[in-house]
């Protein structure tokens, strides 16, 4: 067993989807620089997939010293079993003192298994990281009880640290093309490509269901919107404010909406920079997914309900007023 | 399917034993359990601060209003 000392640098999983890196990837590697150059350590990042490797360079341009590359066809579609063993040997081998990954449906679960394969701990879901500087400790910090308050974890006796990171909860890295780092390919043996499982078929979800967790902007409807017909005039709210469509159980129930745009506790938890509840009462359940919002703001009838406690902005009316008017001016 | 309990049950639990196992019992290792037992551990919970009052735009000029603030938002 190595000491904690020996445990050196800065570890990021890139996501990408598709040989296209997702945004909270950039997130990370801000986040990483930061800590690294606080620690004085490296950043690497680790990018797994089938025709990814033309992708390293831009990592490194977004603050990245090295990337390990894997990319074989036959890990094209994200396999865990696969992911996780490539990781925890990798992990094993360079011994970095921190590992992040972003708190994605895909990186939560690929995270937890890697948790479990190091013996370490893992903090999900953060929103804040930053390094004590007395004894060089990952500070994370994550809402807890349903986001009614915030905690700070540490794994004092664990190396690496790892931690998964709230997409949009961090400042993108910018671009700089003049870096430099390092790219290393690995040529990994066939026993790490085994899995148990098998992709048979993506299908990929339909235009009108966009990841409401990936957006910017959120139009939400809720039961005051009456029928499956109203909710096309959030999607053209949502549509020219260049965002989605989410909903809140009352809508998903009545069937006027898909699942996929559920928001609150059984649903989805989001945090766009702007989230417009329309007719939406804000229970509590529908609160604690998107109350860490940037911007709230509500539209509804009732002057009490409790969605204007949380919101920025609100105005007290009828939906099918204001929403028409809303469009108008943002054509 | 949860069910109310008969009197019967209720009678019997008058004098039920329940059994409480502490570690020892269980064989359970100290370094495994508890906080010693955690590889991390909570250093501080703080309350998020009370988002402040919002504003409300009413009457006339509502919708003209809340367009402003998304305006300056969208920049």
């Amino acid at each position: 067993m190595s000491t904690i000392a020996e445990y050196k640098g800065v570890w990021v999983l890139g996501e990408h989807r598709g040989g296209a890196i997702q945004p909270v990837t950039y997130e990370l590697l801000g986040k990483a620089r930061e800590l690294a150059d606080k620690l004085g350590v490296q950043v690497s990042c680790l990018l797994l997939g089938a025709g990814v490797k033309i992708q390293a360079q831009e990592l490194i341009h977004r603050g990245a010293d090295k990337v390990y590359v894997v990319d074989d066809p036959k890990i094209e579609h994200v396999l865990e079993e696969p992911y996780a063993r490539i990781i925890c040997d990798l992990i094993r081998k360079h011994r970095p003192e921190i590992l992040l990954f972003a708190a994605t449906s895909l990186c939560r679960s690929l995270a937890s298994r890697v948790a479990v394969g190091l013996n370490v701990g893992l903090t999900g879901d953060c929103i804040g990281l930053d390094i004590n500087p007395e004894d060089r400790c990952l500070l994370m910090t994550k809402p807890a009880l349903g986001g009614t308050c915030m905690t700070t974890i540490v794994s004092r006796s664990h190396r690496p640290q790892m931690a998964t990171v709230r997409p949009k909860a961090m400042k993108e890295a910018v671009c700089d093309g003049q870096r430099k780092g390092v790219v290393e390919i690995l040529e990994l043996q066939e026993s790490f490509f085994i899995s148990r499982a098998k992709v048979l078929e993506v299908v990929d979800e339909t235009a009108s269901t966009v990841n409401i967790m990936d957006a910017n902007v959120i139009v939400s409807g809720g039961r005051a919107m009456a029928k499956a017909e109203n909710f096309k005039m959030l999607e053209e709210l949502a549509k020219v404010l260049n965002g989605a469509v989410g909903a809140s159980r009352a809508a998903v129930d009545e069937g006027w909406i898909a699942y996929s745009h559920q928001v609150g506790q059984t649903g989805k938890t989001v945090c766009p920079k702007i989230y417009i509840a329309c007719g939406i009462s804000g229970q509590i359940q529908h609160l604690v997914g998107m109350q860490s919002s940037d911007t709230i703001i509500a539209i509804n009838k009732d002057a009490s309900a409790p969605i204007f406690k949380v919101a920025n902005y609100g105005i007290v009316g009828d939906v099918f007023e204001i929403v028409p008017l809303l469009i108008k001016h943002f054509q | 399917m949860p069910r109310l309990p008969s009197l019967k049950g209720k009678m019997k639990a008058k004098s039920a034993t329940i059994s409480v196992w502490k570690a020892a019992d269980i064989a359970a290792e100290e370094a495994r359990i508890g906080l010693k037992g955690s590889a991390t551990e909570v250093l501080k919970v703080t309350t998020p601060p009370a988002r402040p009052q919002g504003k409300i735009f009413e009457g006339e000029g509502a919708v003209d209003g809340l367009v402003e603030a998304l305006k300056g938002l969208m920049k």
